[in-house]
């Protein structure tokens, strides 16, 4: 194994659980995290030695690659949308660990993009700056991904919120 | 009492710091990992052997292993919650691994190679090539000090977007022992890496994409260059949905620029006649 691989193997070592359940946050569901990690893992790998060399901090290059790929692939393939077809027994054999979580299954229904914008400020507590240069794009794209994602958001917590006949929080 | 805002953040916040959202790699992953990260590394240098279903074999994914955290789907959902999932689940409800995937990822899966039939022509519309790689010094600002050759707004010398892959090997750009790409493959170039990274080549619409490293456009636009020299060169430059600044170079062809933390990190000319996945 050539020398930067043995580094690349260390970093994978280290980072696979976190990455993984960062997919997960960031596509909903564990197995696509899984295809998203090992996709851009197996890229960056590839070429380990020049991303260390044009980026300090490979784990921010590597999640920022996957937000990227994400809202991409999603663009290329509307995968999500070709899913919510099947025939209603596929719901049955699937086990969701959030099914319980109104918010998890109201962030299904984000665009990809706006979706993203609600991890890393969330998952990753990224700022409005740091979002808009990972995603490269404008602080103001951030600023209204962000505030559309919340709106709809609300509404659907709002809307669960009523059929449930209420919360006593809030 | 808190603001419905409040509230909201307050969930979001715990939703994503969950247990749940684990996803747990079984050993044995990272070999996996390694082992696409070598074959990549190996189909591109030695796009010698054969190896033309390249980008087939990389792009494959879904050998990664990994259990999800702890099961707890104890009490069966009710039919309600079921019903509520379904509508408003876009993408599927995770299923357990053993369970094969209804939809496969088609992103993942290279689309189906096409007869190779039909040899793609040189793309349609090709407008002349202007930026050579010599030409690099119109530049109007102070040209990037680190920048080595020109991407022109077409290709990299006599490389050209939309260029078969035959026609790529008369230019001599390509080593001398590149195969012909099925479906889509990466090459790199016979003169080394310090100004293009790659190219990528497609069996249908040939060359399709080529990555800098240390190529710059003709105004001067290149890895290393900050948003705002970007943004001044490029005053129409937009976004596009993967994030990065885009600026039509010519007819069907495009810069695209990446930026974090303000300055570009990623350039390449990228066709719209796209038939490779995404990255």
């Amino acid at each position: 194994m050539s020398g930067d691989l043995v580094d690349f193997s260390e970093f994978v070592q280290a980072s696979l659980p976190g990455l993984l359940r960062y997919g997960h946050a960031l596509t909903g569901n564990p197995h696509d995290a899984a295809d998203l990690v090992q996709t851009v893992l197996e890229k960056i790998g590839s070429r380990w030695t020049q991303v260390q060399r044009k980026t300090g901090d490979p784990l921010a290059y590597v999640r920022r690659s996957m937000a990227n790929a994400h809202i991409s692939r999603w663009r290329r393939t509307k995968r999500e949308n070709l899913v919510a077809d099947l025939p209603e027994t596929s719901a049955v054999a699937a086990v969701d660990p959030f099914e319980h979580e109104p918010l998890w299954q109201a962030l299904r229904d984000l665009p990809p993009r706006q979706r993203a914008v609600i991890v890393l400020r969330y998952y990753e507590g990224l700022s409005e700056v740091e979002i808009a240069a990972a995603l490269g794009v404008s602080q103001g794209t951030v600023k209204s991904q962000a505030s559309k994602a919340l709106a709809s958001l609300r509404v659907k917590m709002t809307s669960v919120r009523t059929d449930a006949g209420g919360r006593d929080d809030g | 009492m808190s603001t419905p805002d409040e509230e909201l953040d307050t969930e979001l916040r715990r939703l994503f710091g969950d247990e749940r959202l684990d996803v747990r790699p079984q050993a044995g992953a990272e070999h996996a990992i390694l082992d696409g990260a070598r074959r990549i590394r190996r189909r591109r240098s030695a796009v010698t052997a054969g190896a033309g279903a390249l980008t087939a074999a990389m792009l494959v994914g879904g050998g990664l292993v990994f259990a999800t955290a702890p099961s707890q789907n104890a009490a069966a959902p009710s039919a309600e919650e079921l019903a509520r999932a379904q509508a408003s689940s876009a993408s599927s409800v995770a299923l357990p691994p053993q369970v094969p995937s209804v939809a496969p990822p088609s992103s993942v899966n290279m689309p189906p190679v096409p007869p190779p039939a039909t040899p793609p022509s040189t793309a349609a519309g090709k407008p002349p090539a202007k930026g050579k790689p010599s030409a690099g010094a119109t530049t109007p600002s102070k040209p990037q000090a680190r920048s080595t050759g020109v991407l022109g707004p077409s290709g990299y010398g006599a490389l050209k977007i939309g260029m078969s892959f035959d026609d790529a090997m008369t230019t001599g750009l390509l080593g001398a022992t590149a195969k012909a790409p099925v479906g889509c493959a990466t090459y790199d170039l016979a003169e080394g890496a310090a100004a293009v990274d790659s190219v990528r080549i497609s069996a249908t619409a040939g060359v399709n994409q080529i990555w800098a490293t240390g190529a710059a456009t003709p105004e001067g636009i290149g890895v290393g260059s900050t948003e705002e020299a970007v943004k001044k060169a490029y005053p129409s430059a937009a976004m596009n949905s993967s994030g990065q600044y885009v600026v039509p170079s010519a007819p069907g062809v495009t810069y695209e620029l990446a930026v974090h933390s303000g300055t570009v990190n990623q350039f390449h000319l990228t066709s719209e006649n796209q038939d490779c996945s995404a990255g």
